[in-house]
């Protein structure tokens, strides 16, 4: 336990060290938040009301999706995780703690993200901030379990950010963090409907910022992302290889399974 | 202690595909000792460590380190044996102090900082794996091999890629280690390092072990001329061209005659008596058993051939 604590430390660490990890978990979300808050509040009158999730699904998928997948194929080529597992370190730990340091930044960023949209751009504040610190924590989990399990099933880097491009690019442009969901064609909501931001900023919209009760149809996007959690923690224990070389191709056909809450949702 | 068996490996295989990696190997290591493992690339030596590490496990055979099947109770091995691996790597911004607790935490060991110092890396504490120089990054992965204390130390090939100096001073350090009681198992390609730091050596070619003893024993099963090399003031080997008794003459280069002898004693006698009778002078002289690098690849060339 106490060599999970320290690696755990390490972990935080090193993402502030660390200038790439720097910049994603931090300068790149903060400074996209204070360049594009600036003027689409001005262009966009709907962006005030959903600037703080929509800004703060951007930090967590630019730490997550753009950052982690990378973190750990490099690992694993460098035959990092080698040295690790002749060492004592349990692979369980290069699951949780990149999930938890990821956690970490991201609740930095965010408090950040929050702070400057209240005071500086006069965005909307949540209505209830149990579920938004609630949902914050789900959806932080969701989105790197995800970049997790890219890392792991990725066979190279550059097909590791292909994945993880497959999944930023269309939430930046259909996941609702900047445009509302509701002016996308009707195709074009299913499609939102497979993007795990998607589903981050329907909750946040329904629970943190409208304080809408939990039941029947609204809670769908809540079960999305923590069944998908789970899902993609477990997948991870699965395909997670300590060779230099990613788990078989055949056996990555498992990691589809990943989608398979966000397919169900469509039908929802 | 010495009698005492740390490592023993039984009927070993392992198969990748259809291609037999290792074949049928077995050995044993005493408490105490360094044992060479030699063998060319593709001979099964990294393999065969890896599953004495517990980092593969095997299709057949058995193994125990230290009394433990390193395939069911890996946890255990691992906290008692040291691995230098032949390819490993850090986080570029870890630094040399954070490497010793990050690992001394998960064996549950206090972090021991001792180690870096006594491995030259004093100076380096603070700086980050990324900025260490080849050298700095194969003491450092040492130290890490050995910060938890480990009774058992697997080494592979830790001096490849290392300077003159840098090497002499690892061979220093693993005869302290061994001097501390440790049993050291290193994988090599050096056959002089392997001669000056092992006390039994296995050869193996093809998975298979082709060679067991003291370096001075697997030398002696080979080619057992001696090799004698003469230079003269007045050349008068190479202008007589004299037979010498259980000599044969080999090659003439810049003056200097070479010659194989089967029994060196009376070559040699030989051919002072030719030198004095003939007036000539003797510049140099070198008589030398064939050296572990040429018994290593007098039984490549063997097991190339019966293959």
């Amino acid at each position: 336990m106490k060599g999970f604590a320290h690696h755990l430390a390490y972990d935080f660490k090193a993402g502030i060290k660390d200038k790439t990890l720097m910049l994603m978990n931090y300068l790149f979300p903060l400074g996209f938040f204070l360049l594009v808050s600036l003027f689409m509040s001005k262009i966009n009158p709907f962006f005030n009301e959903i600037m703080i999730p929509g800004m703060i699904l951007f930090a967590l998928m630019s730490s997550t999706l753009l950052s982690l997948p990378g973190t750990i194929i490099n690992n694993r080529e460098a035959g990092i995780f080698r040295s690790f597992r002749i060492n004592g370190v349990p692979s369980y730990a290069l699951i949780i703690i990149p999930i938890l340091g990821c956690l970490f930044h991201t609740a930095l960023a965010s408090g950040l993200i929050t702070l400057g949209g209240i005071f500086l751009y006069e965005g909307k504040a949540p209505l209830n901030w149990g579920w938004f610190l609630a949902l914050f924590l789900i959806t932080s989990l969701s989105l790197s379990s995800l970049g997790v399990l890219i890392g792991i099933v990725a066979q190279s880097s550059r097909a590791g950010i292909l994945i993880a491009q497959a999944f930023y690019l269309p939430s930046v442009l259909l996941g609702g963090l900047m445009v509302p969901e509701a002016a996308l064609p009707e195709n074009l909501r299913a499609i939102a409907s497979l993007l795990p931001a998607t589903h981050g900023i329907r909750a946040f919209n329904i629970f943190a910022m409208a304080d809408a009760p939990l039941s029947g149809a609204v809670a769908v996007p809540l079960m999305v992302l923590i069944i998908s959690t789970i899902i993609n923690i477990l997948l991870g224990f699965i395909l997670f290889q300590w060779d230099t070389k990613p788990a078989r191709k055949n056996r990555i056909f498992l990691a589809l399974l990943a989608f398979c809450p966000y397919i169900v949702s469509i039908f929802f | 202690m010495q009698n005492e068996i740390a490592l023993e490996v039984r009927n070993l295989k392992k198969n990748y595909g259809t291609t037999r990696a290792v074949d049928d190997l077995s050995f044993q290591v005493k408490r105490g000792e360094i044992f060479g493992l030699l063998g060319p690339n593709g001979a099964g030596k990294t393999t065969t460590l890896e599953c004495v590490e517990g980092l593969r496990s095997q299709d057949e055979g058995t193994i125990s380190v230290l009394g433990i099947d390193p395939g069911s109770h890996k946890r255990k091995l691992w906290d008692k044996i040291g691995v230098q691996l032949q390819t490993s790597a850090l986080p570029a911004t870890m630094t040399s102090k954070e490497a010793i607790a990050f690992f001394c935490h998960y064996h549950g060991k206090k972090p021991n900082l001792e180690i870096l110092h006594r491995l030259g890396l004093s100076n380096k504490l603070s700086d980050q794996y990324g900025n260490l120089s080849v050298g700095q990054k194969r003491r450092l992965a040492l130290a890490l091999a050995v910060a938890h204390e480990p009774e058992v130390l697997f080494l592979d090939e830790p001096t490849a890629g290392l300077d003159v100096e840098s090497r002499i001073e690892l061979h220093l350090i693993l005869k302290e280690f061994k001097e501390e009681g440790k049993t050291i198992i290193l994988a090599t390609h050096d056959m002089a390092e392997a001669e000056k730091l092992c006390s039994t050596l296995a050869i193996i070619i093809n998975g298979k072990l082709a060679v067991l003893g003291t370096p001075a024993q697997v030398t002696a099963a080979g080619d057992k001329r001696t090799k004698i090399t003469v230079a003269t003031a007045k050349g008068s080997l190479v202008n007589e061209k004299p037979q010498f008794p259980g000599a044969e003459f080999l090659s003439l280069v810049q003056n200097y005659v070479h010659y194989n002898s089967e029994d060196s004693g009376k070559t040699l006698l030989a051919l002072l008596r030719f030198l004095e009778e003939n007036g000539d002078e003797l510049l140099d002289l070198r008589v030398e058993r064939p050296s572990l690098e040429e018994r290593f690849m007098e039984i490549t060339r063997e097991r190339r051939n019966t293959k």
